[in-house]
């Protein structure tokens, strides 16, 4: 029985563990990253991945030890212990560096994705709005200029160019959501009321099967990642990237398709 | 505080009578006079019992649960379409089922039946003329006279199966690979998961007994069904099934049940279980008039309108864009919706008939049914378009706008949107028995005249959008078409206005100061960077 159940509770870590170790043959783990600050966020990630997975192993493995070797045996009496002041202390100051390391190596890529004094010097290239449960992108249209009669309005589909900062806003028009494209290991969420700026950089073409082609258009998921209401589950949209060339072919499309005046209306 | 004294009471002693139950003080804190009162508490031996009894109820209910669910994949297969109990054709004319002579639902639903098929199985009957013709809606993907609508015309099935090779690539590598195991079933397609089914049981059969496969499939009269004898022709046939796939209306109705249903409706009358929460409520079909379409005023849509509000959605309605389907299920929903909407108008097309004493004749089952078929194919006679080019809003053509927007004799939009474009005018009420009510469209439901400060537009925010909803109107609500007497210049006058009131440089709409102020900071760090 004392086995039996030692052996249960060792199977919380080997599960724990084998769950991570599988992930990415299964299909669980993140797709490669495409953006130029991508491995700036994955470095971090690993680095905590690896400390969390250090400690849960030792800390695992020291309980269901202790579970064994301390459980009620009929001929000993407990022992009333006030603690271990060095251990304290030991556990106490450890974490606290590690937590020290975690905050200040954080911070230049946090810096560099989210402080507006460091977004990249271009104008945005769209407004994106979200909303219960949809996501709808408005480019500025032949003008240039946002919130005029010819706006370029997309639903679903957020097409940019790739190998450029690109800078958008994110609004929301109801409740909060947020806006996730895995591959691009950006997440921001969008605020009612508030116009947010964000960018990114696509560098890299990487498509689902990991072959490199700059030429390809490329789908990326785009995801609600904010619990949004009943149709949270279903706010899909998509990224599309394309080479300037065909970003501005695409564009020019739209643009047309705004200027339609109804005769050739089979868009 | 007495009320929820007594309440609590009530829950300890049973009573509810605040008049005959001990007396304590509810100030006291914790009145004890009624905890007392509950001394006949249950032994622990019994309490025991009853959580056991509890557990194993709650194992009974899941239990119940799961076989409940298996039962009901069963009753969907068995779905049938029913009848409307209530028909509104214009505000003062409505015919209940019930009052039509009795015994007509069943020869009405037979000849419904016969018409569109079931649930299971939907099919467009075809008409006598239509077989000499070589025309079957039921496949428009075939060109007409090889029994098809040709509908689907040629660049479009290349883009269709452009996108099908993206939606299939996981099966597509698989048969690439012969993992012919590895192909995933076809969500939402049974037609085409029947197919390959077959296909591949034939292909695999092993009739020399040499102890592999043959790969000998003999040709059936079924399209895309070609003989093969070889391994490397199966695989190119098999990859054909997939890429050239256009869904049957079985394919749809399945689609339709798993992503429309939900509100509006098995027979699309817009009365899903969660229609009641929705508003704007969802489109019922049955009158054949849709909003969103580029025709004039409740004339059919054509294909393409259809099309559009799928995949684009209804902004900030409770319809969705359907852009994560692919374009051959969106075509194949296009298919069903029109099916559910002749059958709805076939069917109160047939109520109207026999209310005036008419019989279910053949005759009139398929001219009705012919009638109605006609006004779907000439949905491109109707369309509202304009000769000229968009012009570009210029002051003059704003001002002449503003004028035509105030105009009672021009545009006369003030009247509901609003001298303002807030959707605020005096027209978007009435007063109905001393009531000032919201003004009802022709479903019934009242209706808000569009805040046109938002630059949220339904039906789409291009010019020839506006254009379209100026010139035509929205079918069935109170929102008119602009009188004939205006010129295409004016209504583009009134266009440009209508699109300017959410301009952001006009200080309403797109958003907050805050975006204007970021875009603003760009503008000027880009003076700043050109400076350097």
């Amino acid at each position: 029985m004392r086995l039996l159940v030692t052996l249960l509770l060792f199977l919380v870590p080997v599960l724990g563990v084998w769950t991570f170790w599988t992930a990415e043959e299964n299909g669980w783990w993140m797709p490669e990253t495409v953006t130029t600050y991508g491995p700036d966020i994955d470095y971090l990630f690993y680095l905590i991945l690896w400390m969390v997975a250090f400690f849960f192993i030792l800390t695992e493995g020291l309980l269901v030890w202790f579970v064994f070797k301390y459980s009620k045996k009929d001929d000993t009496k407990g022992v009333y212990s006030h603690g271990n002041h060095k251990l304290e202390l030991l556990w106490t100051v450890v974490p606290g560096i590690l937590l020290l390391v975690i905050a200040f190596s954080q911070m230049e890529t946090w810096a560099d994705i989210k402080y507006r004094g460091n977004l990249p010097k271009t104008p945005p290239i769209a407004h994106v709005w979200a909303s219960q449960f949809d996501w709808r992108v408005q480019y500025p249209g032949a003008d240039g200029e946002f919130g005029t009669w010819d706006d370029v309005e997309s639903p679903h589909l957020f097409v940019v160019p790739s190998d450029e900062d690109v800078v958008f806003i994110l609004h929301s028009r109801d409740v909060l959501h947020s806006f996730f494209v895995p591959a691009f290991r950006l997440k921001q969420d969008a605020v009612p009321g508030m116009a947010i700026p964000v960018w990114f950089n696509v560098d890299k073409a990487i498509d689902e099967e990991g072959a490199e082609d700059k030429e390809a258009i490329r789908l990326y998921d785009l995801i609600c990642t904010e619990l949004c209401g009943w149709g949270h589950y279903k706010m899909a949209g998509r990224v599309e990237v394309r080479s300037r060339e065909k970003f501005d072919e695409w564009m020019a499309e739209q643009e047309a398709n705004v200027m339609s005046n109804g005769k050739e209306d089979q868009s | 505080m007495g009320g929820s004294y007594f309440f609590f009471r009530s829950l300890f002693d049973g009573s509810c009578d605040p008049t005959d139950g001990p007396s304590g003080q509810w100030s006291d804190g914790v009145d004890t006079s009624a905890l007392g009162a509950s001394n006949d508490r249950p032994n622990p031996d019994l309490a025991s019992l009853m959580r056991r009894i509890h557990i194993a109820s709650l194992f009974a209910l899941s239990g119940l649960a799961l076989l409940s669910s298996c039962d009901i994949q069963a009753q969907a297969k068995e779905r049938s379409y029913g009848l409307a109990e209530e028909y509104r054709f214009d505000k003062s004319n409505t015919i209940f089922l019930e009052d039509l002579p009795e015994g007509t639902d069943a020869p009405l639903m037979g000849a419904l039946e016969m018409l569109c098929g079931t649930p299971a199985e939907p099919q467009l009957m075809l008409l006598e003329d239509w077989v000499d013709e070589g025309y079957d809606p039921n496949f428009p993907e075939y060109p007409v006279g090889d029994m098809g609508s040709g509908e689907i015309s040629e660049d479009e099935m290349a883009l269709i199966e452009e996108d099908n090779m993206r939606v299939f690539a996981v099966q597509l590598e698989a048969i690439a690979e012969g993992d012919y195991a590895g192909v995933v079933p076809f969500r939402g397609a049974p037609v085409l998961q029947a197919k390959w089914d077959d296909f591949l049981a034939d292909a695999l059969e092993d009739e020399d007994g040499d102890g592999a496969p043959d790969f000998v499939v003999e040709e059936d009269d079924s399209p895309n069904y070609v003989a093969v004898d070889s391994e490397e022709l199966f695989r190119e046939e098999a990859a054909m099934l997939l890429i050239g796939w256009y869904p049957r209306l079985v394919d749809s109705a399945d689609l339709y049940r798993l992503e429309c249903m939900h509100c509006h409706g098995n027979e699309g009358a817009g009365d899903g279980s969660t229609a009641p929460f929705l508003h704007p409520a969802p489109r019922n079909y049955q009158p054949g008039w849709f909003k969103w379409a580029a025709v004039e005023n409740k004339a059919k849509p054509r294909r393409v309108d259809l099309y559009n509000i799928l995949s684009e959605g209804a902004y900030t309605s409770a319809m969705p864009n359907f852009k994560r389907f692919s374009r051959a299920q969106l075509h194949g929903l296009v298919d069903y919706v029109r099916l559910l909407s002749i059958r709805g108008e076939t069917e109160r097309m047939l109520v109207l008939e026999l209310d005036g004493g008419a019989s279910l004749t053949p005759a009139l089952i398929s001219e009705t049914y012919s009638d109605i078929w006609e006004q779907w194919n000439n949905a491109d006679e109707r369309v509202v378009h304009c000769e000229g080019d968009v012009p570009e809003p210029t002051a003059e053509l704003l001002a002449r706008g503003r004028e035509l927007y105030m105009d009672a004799n021009g545009g006369n939009c003030y009247s509901c949107h609003g001298d303002l474009g807030l959707g605020d005018g005096a027209s978007a009420w009435e007063e109905v028995d001393g009531v000032s009510q919201r003004i009802v469209d022709d479903w019934g439901e009242e209706i808000i005249p569009r805040n046109l400060t938002s630059g949220i537009y339904r039906g789409g925010r291009r010019p020839i959008d506006i254009y379209r909803r100026i010139s035509i109107g929205i079918t069935g609500t109170p929102m008119p078409a602009v009188p004939d007497t205006l010129t295409e210049e004016d209504r583009w006058a009134i266009v440009h206005y209508v699109l300017s009131l959410s301009d952001v440089h006009d200080g309403v709409g797109l958003d907050s100061m805050r975006m204007r102020a970021a875009h603003a900071d760009h503008s000027d760090e880009d003076h700043d960077s050109e400076g350097h």
